[in-house]
């Protein structure tokens, strides 16, 4: 872009999409030393799949809010990010995870309040209704998981990630993460077959 | 693979066989050639995944909207008001600190209650002093035709904040110590002082601010320069 022939508003615009398109670990580099911008770019670009895992992992009811310690936590140990020793996602996932863990070992209870997102209108009113009844039902069945297991199924499943990148974020060996994966699986599938429960 | 290998990796792993470990999505592959059992678990697992990733997670755009803008905001100032407030407490105190937020304090209650001069008579009055404040300034540094377009541009300025002002036909100070002292105060007649409030110092900040922008358009660089200086040194009290 030639700066001598664009206006401000241009040269706005070509820096704002320059930030947005901008890999996770060139913006952190950014906000490493302070940079609000590359800030909002990185949080704007994840906050989906945060408020999602908090959703699965702790409830509806408190995911947003624990969307945004992650983010403030993730703010205020800017410094301490290196890309040396993983990768972006990997280190969001933990700081999120944390955040989680902290969250449930405070609460006995986990409340499910059904909220969740519109559903895709392509299909049609019944097939939507069914879906969302099992969606409805799954999400009961997956707060009745061991903690592990939901955050692995969420990882694995929601968050599409390999059985191993879920290892490595939850620190465990890849053969303990197949074990809660297909646990997990199991569980799920008695809990929706035994309609009393959920 | 026997069937019950293929069952148990889908317990595993899930439908997506992108995930599968490789040599293992081989063999799953081929027993899915030629097993209608396998096909029957397979498709099972399908419409087991289906069901539970049938909740996306993608947000409304107001719903993300609203959560970049509160984090945003909770991360604090921008870079430029952190550099600035380093610079300031990185200066040299010079006596007693001005306590401005109990100055403010005590500026709003004297208002309430209708305590000072100036809010028994007449809520302008503290415009008035500002654009006092500027003629003054405009006086000690300007001369000529930037000293009168000036001194026009703050008339012109005095009379916007005048109509801002007498559109908010609030309440004043005095009403509302009068109506507390008769035990009649409402939550009604608060909220239209607040906003009386609100709207007076909304038009202030805009006076102050419109004045700044005329005077960019009127005077060069050295007056500006001047000025900036004169207003910096009144405000320290040297």
């Amino acid at each position: 872009m030639n700066g001598c022939c664009v206006n401000h508003s241009d040269k706005v615009a070509y820096w704002k999409k320059a930030i947005e398109s901008s890999p996770d670990e060139l913006l952190m580099a950014r906000v490493r030393e302070g940079d609000r911008d590359a800030f909002r770019a990185i949080v704007t670009r994840h906050i989906d799949r945060i408020v999602g895992l908090a959703r699965r992992v702790v409830g509806a009811a408190e995911a947003d809010e624990i969307a945004q310690d992650v983010f403030l936590k993730l703010w205020a140990r800017k410094d301490q990010w290196n890309p040396a020793i993983g990768s972006f996602n990997t280190w969001l996932y933990r700081v999120a995870l944390n955040r989680c863990i902290d969250y449930t070992r405070r609460k006995t209870a986990v409340p499910f309040d059904g909220t969740h997102d519109l559903p895709d209108d392509s299909k049609g009113p019944l097939e939507i209704y069914e879906a969302n009844e099992t969606a409805s039902r799954l999400r009961k069945a997956l707060s009745l998981l061991t903690l592990r297991q939901r955050i692995a199924i969420t990882l694995y499943y929601h968050h599409d990630l390999t059985a191993v990148e879920v290892a490595v974020i939850m620190k465990l060996k890849v053969n303990a993460v197949e074990s809660l994966l297909k646990r997990g699986r199991q569980r799920l599938r008695q809990l929706i077959e035994d309609r009393s429960t959920v | 693979m026997t069937l019950k290998d293929f069952c148990e990796l889908l317990d595993v792993y899930g439908s997506d066989l992108r995930k599968w470990p490789n040599d293992r999505r081989a063999a799953a592959l081929t027993l899915l050639e030629r097993s209608d059992a396998a096909k029957k678990a397979f498709a099972d697992a399908c419409g087991f995944d289906a069901a539970l990733l049938w909740d996306g997670d993608e947000l409304s755009d107001t719903h993300r909207q609203s959560l970049v803008d509160q984090i945003m905001h909770a991360v604090g100032p921008t870079g430029d008001e952190e550099e600035a407030a380093k610079a300031r407490s990185d200066q040299p105190k010079q006596g007693p600190a001005p306590a401005m937020p109990s100055d403010k304090l005590i500026e709003l209650l004297a208002g309430f209650i209708a305590l000072s001069p100036e809010a028994s008579k007449d809520q302008s009055t503290q415009e008035n002093r500002t654009a006092q404040f500027f003629r003054s300034v405009v006086d000690a540094t300007l001369q000529g035709k930037g000293r009168s377009d000036a001194l026009a541009a703050l008339a012109h300025r005095q009379k916007a904040y005048d109509d801002a002002f007498k559109a908010t036909g609030g309440y004043a100070g005095g009403q509302m110590a009068t109506a507390f002292v008769g035990g009649g105060l409402t939550e009604d007649m608060v909220d239209r002082w607040s906003a009386t409030q609100k709207a007076i110092f909304d038009a202030q900040l805009r006076f102050i601010g419109g004045v700044f922008v005329d005077l960019s358009g009127i005077l060069d660089r050295a007056d500006r320069e001047r000025l900036i200086a004169e207003v910096g040194r009144i405000l320290r009290g040297q």
